[in-house]
């Protein structure tokens, strides 16, 4: 039997103990299995497949050839780009959102099941290390086949459908706004599933406040300000959806659910490691 | 390795409680350097929570334990630095093949040089005999090759300390045999802690033996020394003729503790506790001998097998109860 000499040792990490190792593990679940090209395809599907319909198909079903329907019916309809762009990233701030809180939540309770999270934590690995390998990794697997992927098809088939070509910098902000909101239902799930093993918790939680906006904004306005809904959704008269604001160049009432969300991610990752340094297997 | 008196595994009072379940009470433990170290118990009898404590993977509701001199509340990562640790009901990321496996887990430990990674993967699935099946997703493996597979995954960084939970458990008494053989082989290296239920493998390689029940230490020896009887000495004698008096010249002796016999087609069958062992040596055969018309068939000191020292420790009617 050879001996380890031979080996270079990994070195003391700390707290991050193992966490390049688990981020290798983590990006491979995303891109090495066909987790990528199935969410990528399931986002293509519901984020620019009703943005297709809503500017591609409906409006050619409502005006056929030869009848003006504004005309008759003297109703004031939104331009096609900005209808387009309103409903891709309703769309995005819902769905997507449920999307992620369900992915999420299987993270770690299903690791925790299983009975992986203890084979894991057998090694020498920190349990902060487990954590942020599963939130970053995650993160980017949802940036990339959520918001950047549909996001840039969503830009081309407003382009070529409206023929509005929005500048770029502003749509990638808008982008960045919509990713900021995934991260908050993100980091919430873990932060559930990492007090509790029970999955509908996990869930039930998050969908009950990304379904339930106008009911929380209705009864406790204040919310708003620190929850992501506004960051992609028109919440009220004087709430309009932030991203949309910002690729149109109309001013943004304030900064507070954006700054809110990117605190919460933080706050809710925080209390994750600390549940997790807890939890017994 | 740090220096920590040639003891790996020492526990002072360790306890666990779940609720208002006791799990462990007070164990004090101590597993020297390069042996094997067999942890017997019935179900629930607190095995894994032992493991699983020494692991960091439960934290103790009192006293200490530390393994390689490191506090195994404080210093669980680096503890982790130096074990191989196998679960009773090992599970591993279905998606991934048993190659991948060893890769993820040796990435834990070492960096490279890759080629050198990849010949102590090969080696170890070698070692478990899962050549054929090294490169095949874990989805479809079975019980078995699950388990040689926790066998690879626990020693592939060749740990200064092996924990294996019930390693035979799932295996076919050909696999148990090589499970069995691994161990003997990785003695000269490593030291093994093992939990078992299975008395005939702790029998045949454990060096040292530690029974618990219902959470508690009932014994804890060489295997060898649990084997002689729990420090009791018993001889056994097969005789024919007139068996009272024998009993009576044997009973007289003083150090002669307890006398039992049963006869059946005109033997008797004796088991003679003594309490000098030197004295009934020299003197115990000649006695049978010298009673006139009893012929000795038979005689030698009586020696346990596990089963027999587990069930005296353990009880047969309490199995698993808590």
């Amino acid at each position: 039997m050879a001996s380890n000499n031979e080996f270079e040792a990994v070195r003391n990490q700390g707290q991050l103990q193992g966490f390049g190792n688990l981020m290798h593990k983590e990006n491979r679940l995303w891109w090495r299995t066909s987790r990528w090209w199935v969410q990528t395809l399931i986002w293509l599907a519901i984020s620019n497949g009703i943005l297709l319909m809503v500017i591609g198909v409906a409006p050619k079903m409502e005006n056929p050839p030869g009848q003006n329907s504004n005309a008759q019916s003297g109703e004031t309809q939104q331009p096609l780009d900005i209808l387009g762009l309103t409903v891709f990233l309703k769309i995005a701030g819902i769905a997507t959102a449920i999307g992620v809180a369900v992915l999420a939540q299987d993270t770690l309770i299903g690791e925790k099941q299983s009975g992986t999270a203890a084979w894991v934590l057998s090694k020498p690995v920190s349990r902060s290390a487990l954590i942020l390998s599963k939130v970053i990794a995650n993160s980017t697997g949802i940036l990339i086949s959520m918001v950047i992927v549909p996001g840039i098809i969503a830009y081309l088939i407003i382009y070529f459908i409206a023929g509005k070509a929005y500048p770029v910098l502003p749509y990638a902000g808008a982008l960045g706004m919509f990713f900021v909101s995934l991260l908050f239902w993100l980091t919430l799930a873990i932060m559930l599933s990492s007090l509790s093993s029970t999955r509908g918790l996990a869930i039930g939680i998050p969908l009950f406040l990304i379904l339930g906006f106008i009911l929380f904004v209705e009864i406790a306005p204040f919310t708003a300000d620190f929850m992501p809904w506004s960051l992609t959704n028109v919440v009220s008269a004087t709430r309009p959806a932030m991203a949309v604001s910002l690729v149109l160049g109309q001013p943004i009432p304030t900064l507070m659910p954006l700054f809110g969300s990117i605190i919460g991610s933080l706050v809710f990752t925080m209390v994750a490691i600390w549940r997790f340094q807890k939890e017994e297997f | 390795m740090k220096n920590s008196n040639g003891q790996v595994i020492e526990t002072h009072g360790l306890s666990k409680a779940y609720k208002n379940v006791v799990a462990l009470k007070s164990l004090d433990l101590k597993v020297a350097k390069h042996s094997i170290f067999g942890f017997l118990g019935p179900n629930g009898a607190g095995k894994t929570t032992t493991i699983k404590l020494l692991l960091g993977l439960a934290r103790p509701t009192s006293g200490t334990g530390s393994i390689f001199g490191d506090d195994i509340q404080h210093q669980s990562v680096e503890i982790r630095r130096h074990v191989g640790y196998l679960a009773q009901d090992p599970r591993y990321y279905e998606s991934m093949t048993a190659r991948e496996t060893l890769r993820f887990t040796l990435g834990f430990f070492f960096t490279g040089p890759k080629n050198k990674i990849e010949e102590r993967i090969a080696e170890t699935i070698e070692l478990v005999g899962l050549e054929d099946k090294a490169d095949r997703s874990i989805r479809g493996f079975s019980g078995g090759e699950r388990q040689r597979l926790g066998i690879a995954q626990a020693q592939v960084n060749y740990p200064d300390l092996l924990i294996l939970d019930e390693p035979a458990a799932s295996l076919d008494p050909m696999g148990r045999h090589d499970v069995l053989e691994v161990m003997e082989r990785l003695r000269k290296y490593t030291t093994i802690f093992y939990s078992t239920h299975i008395l005939d493998d702790v029998q045949k390689v454990s060096d040292t033996v530690c029974i618990l029940n219902h959470g508690e230490l009932v014994a804890e020896a060489p295997i060898q020394e649990l084997l002689a009887g729990n420090g009791k000495v018993v001889f056994r004698l097969q005789t024919r003729g007139d068996t009272e008096q024998i009993r009576s010249l044997i009973a007289g002796q003083p150090w002669v503790t307890a006398v039992q016999f049963e006869q059946s087609d005109g033997r008797a069958d004796w088991q003679i506790s003594v309490s000098d062992l030197n004295a009934a040596e020299d003197q115990l055969l000649g006695l049978a001998i010298s009673v006139p018309g009893v012929k000795v068939i038979s005689f030698c000191q009586s020696k346990y097998d596990l089963e027999e020292v587990f069930m005296n420790l353990v009880g047969g009617n309490n199995h698993g109860k808590q």
